[in-house]
């Protein structure tokens, strides 16, 4: 009577410390919100973000995490949802992505985008003592922020490798993965 | 029940004869056969613990496979499309308000919950609520970021959502918490029954109302409840067991544990099959003088009705005798540093020895009778004389002969290497014009002379109380040298004394002690009780800095249980 006890004990004890550094465990089992999927799934991340701004036609992905960075969670809710990054020189959370169904573009300055389909603003309110800063896309039904807090010495190196890092994925491509793995059963949106 | 003779020659100390009209066929108990009160999760606690096993094993299988949860989406989309369809605005806007009512009434149920098991102090059920909903709430939260299962696909969601769906955090956490506040709050018994069915109807409306919204998917909530279910349970069943630590509402002691129900019964099994004693009836003895135990009267079927003193020592016991000399230790230093107590066998075997040393060694102490096992580690009665019609010492005139027979039996302590560390009135009884001993729970063998010091100090303070400080004096030099009783003054004051005896000595408004060291022809400096070791300073930071983390938990607390 106490073997079994003890053991669902044991059990649940080591699923939940064995697990406590889910971030270093997402790139093991493929739940880094990527850009591109395996064949027969879809990347679990990006469609909690779809679900998260349903009105959002961009939803940012991760091409590859750069070397000295790490991917650490997801944080959704409806309306809202973020990525976070640490990096082993620019500290905890050093980068910050979230998408939202609008931003506040006060005081920022539009810039050229490298996005044919969006607009890029840029806010610096940082630049002693490492970076900080926003770079915002605006896009229908949607704005994406990159809410950068580096404390390293350089700063325009990170900034640089992750945006070469993140990308963006339409909504509409990410319907046709979700038709086509469930064979047209299941759909993205409920329209 | 007569008294033993001073001196009498002991059979085999394990083998103490029971008074004969008693006796019956003792029986072992064999392999493989439940102790008379076993430690259980019951069936449905086992039941919920396989449920979550399951659950958990499900949410493993999901982890590493994004296509699964998609299967599973395709299985249960159905579901939630049907619902979906039924969809009508008032419906909706009840279920959002539901839904959107789990967090504040988590919170206030906490609160209000917290305050309860503060004002009756059931610290060990705070704990497990504390532990337990820590559990459940890391539990899904770590698995929620493993499997990263998206909110329903195909399904408009019209409900409020944070985190990923599975498993369902929500109504895990409430789940949880109903579990809680039923095995915290709720006596066992009809009103927990009753507790079960409404706490059932509240987490199942809520379920349906987030599958109504589409929030979750129905395994996420399967997966919740199993989770939510099981986790509390298990603490609740094996780590604050009903029997043990009842939830009532009567004022009482926490220590003393009800002797009714199935430990009542099994109280009587365990006495016929392991001392041969027919026992007819327990019942609770002396309560308000015992702290540390739960003292019992125990009928002996024969003719006429003998009666049996037993002590029935829990975990909770273990833990009260810990934290005392934690306590001790802190306040006085080396000179209490004995070490605690392992197990409760362990404390009622120290027990059952001390008493069967004092009967040998020819004090007027209760015939020890050995202890029964009732849950083997977790309790334990130990059995003894009971001495029928006697009254304490507080409450006789204490002649000449009583105080030889108090001082007497100082004497035999100390020839026999033993301190009582308790005499207080109430545990000094009279029968018959003579004087008895009890309570060996706090003996010490070979003791620190300070300590065999205080025993006599102790002893005539007792006696003073009714009669006067230059008798007992007068008498006590007939038995110990003026410096023994310049010692035992110097070692006895405050806190050396039982608290029931300071209270006499106030309420006589008399300073017995004063009195004492007036009449003696030499006074010695008080022996210092404040003894500084590495050990102590140690225990006194490492206590500080526990408070300090405690008391930044609990604000912390307060504002979630999460």
């Amino acid at each position: 009577m106490r073997r079994p006890a003890l053991l669902c004990w044991l059990l649940l004890l080591a699923f939940a410390g064995g697990c406590v550094n889910s971030g270093a465990l997402a790139e093991d089992v493929g739940r880094l919100p990527n850009c591109t999927s395996q064949p027969g799934t879809v990347r679990r991340g990006v469609l909690i973000m779809a679900q998260a701004v349903p009105s959002a036609q961009w939803l940012p992905c991760i091409r590859t995490v750069p070397p000295g960075w790490s991917f650490d969670e997801i944080r959704p809710r409806d309306g809202e949802v973020s990525m976070l990054f640490s990096s082993d020189r620019d500290g905890m959370h050093a980068l910050t992505v979230l998408l939202r169904p609008s931003c506040d573009l006060t005081g920022a300055t539009e810039v050229p985008s490298e996005h044919p389909e969006m607009r890029r603003f840029e806010r610096v309110t940082r630049v002693s003592d490492g970076y900080a800063g926003e770079r915002h896309y605006t896009f229908d039904g949607g704005c994406v922020t990159y809410r950068f807090d580096l404390r390293g010495t350089t700063r325009a190196e990170p900034v640089a490798a992750l945006s070469e890092s993140l990308a963006f994925l339409s909504r509409q491509k990410l319907d046709q993965m979700v038709r086509q793995v469930s064979g047209d059963r299941l759909r993205l949106d409920s329209n | 029940m007569s008294v033993p003779a001073k001196g009498t020659p002991r059979a085999d100390a394990g083998q103490l004869p029971l008074p004969s009209a008693a006796s019956a066929r003792r029986r072992r108990r064999p392999s493989g056969e439940p102790p008379p009160l076993p430690r259980q999760l019951n069936k449905s606690g086992k039941f919920w613990l396989a449920v979550a096993g399951l659950a958990i094993l499900f949410c493993a299988l999901l982890v590493p496979s994004g296509g699964l949860t998609l299967r599973l989406d395709e299985i249960e989309g159905p579901v939630l499309s049907g619902l979906s369809a039924l969809r009508l605005d008032p419906l909706t806007t009840f279920f959002r308000g539901l839904d959107a009512a789990i967090g504040p009434v988590v919170l206030v149920v906490w609160w209000g919950s917290l305050l309860v098991m503060l004002i009756w102090r059931r610290w060990r059920h705070l704990f497990v609520w504390i532990g337990t909903m820590w559990l459940v709430s890391n539990l899904t939260d770590v698995a929620n970021q493993l499997i990263q299962r998206p909110r329903p696909l195909t399904v408009e969601i019209v409900g409020s959502w944070q985190g990923f769906a599975m498993p369902s955090r929500p109504v895990a956490v409430l789940t949880a918490t109903a579990v809680n506040v039923l095995y915290a709050l709720v006596p066992a018994g009809r009103a927990r029954d009753r507790g079960k069915l409404i706490a059932a109807g509240v987490v199942g409306l809520v379920c349906a109302g987030r599958l109504y919204l589409a929030i979750d998917h129905p395994t996420d909530i399967l997966a919740g409840v199993a989770l939510g279910v099981a986790i509390p349970l298990a603490g609740w069943r094996l780590l604050v067991p009903n029997d043990v630590f009842p939830v009532t509402y009567r004022r009482g002691r926490a220590a003393h544990l009800d002797v009714t129900g199935h430990r009542g019964e099994a109280i009587l099994r365990a006495l016929h099959d392991q001392l041969g004693v027919v026992v007819t009836a327990v019942k609770p003895f002396g309560l308000e003088g015992s702290g540390g135990s739960t003292p019992l009267r125990m009928t002996v079927k024969s003719d006429p009705e003998t009666y049996l003193f037993g002590k029935l020592y829990a975990i909770t016991h273990l833990r009260s005798d810990r934290w005392y000399k934690l306590g001790r230790t802190l306040l006085y230093g080396r000179l209490e540093d004995e070490k605690p107590f392992n197990t409760v066998r362990r404390l009622v075997q120290y027990e059952d020895y001390v008493l069967r040393l004092m009967h040998s060694a020819g004090l007027p102490v209760p015939e020890p009778y050995g202890f029964v096992e009732i849950t083997p580690e977790r309790e334990y009665l130990l059995v003894t004389e009971f001495f029928a019609d006697a009254q304490e010492v507080g409450e006789v005139d204490v002649d000449e002969a009583l105080i030889d027979q108090g001082l007497q039996m100082v004497r035999q302590l100390w020839e026999a290497g033993l301190a009582h560390r308790d005499i207080k009135p109430a545990n000094l009884l009279v029968r018959h014009g003579r004087l008895l001993l009890i309570d060996s729970a706090f003996a010490e063998i070979r003791p620190s002379p300070w300590r065999q010091a205080v025993d006599l100090g102790n002893m005539m303070l007792v006696l003073a109380l009714r009669s006067d400080a230059q008798t007992v004096y007068d008498r006590a030099r007939l038995q110990f040298s003026d410096s023994e009783i310049a010692e035992a003054f110097a070692a006895t004051r405050g806190l050396t004394m039982p608290s029931q005896l300071r209270r006499m000595i106030r309420e006589h408004g008399r300073d017995l002690h004063a009195e004492f060291t007036k009449l003696l022809p030499e006074r010695l400096p008080p022996i210092r009780i404040q003894r500084w070791t590495v050990r102590r300073v140690g225990l006194l930071v490492g206590v500080v800095v526990l408070a300090v983390l405690a008391s930044q938990l609990v604000v912390a607390l307060l504002r979630s249980p999460l």
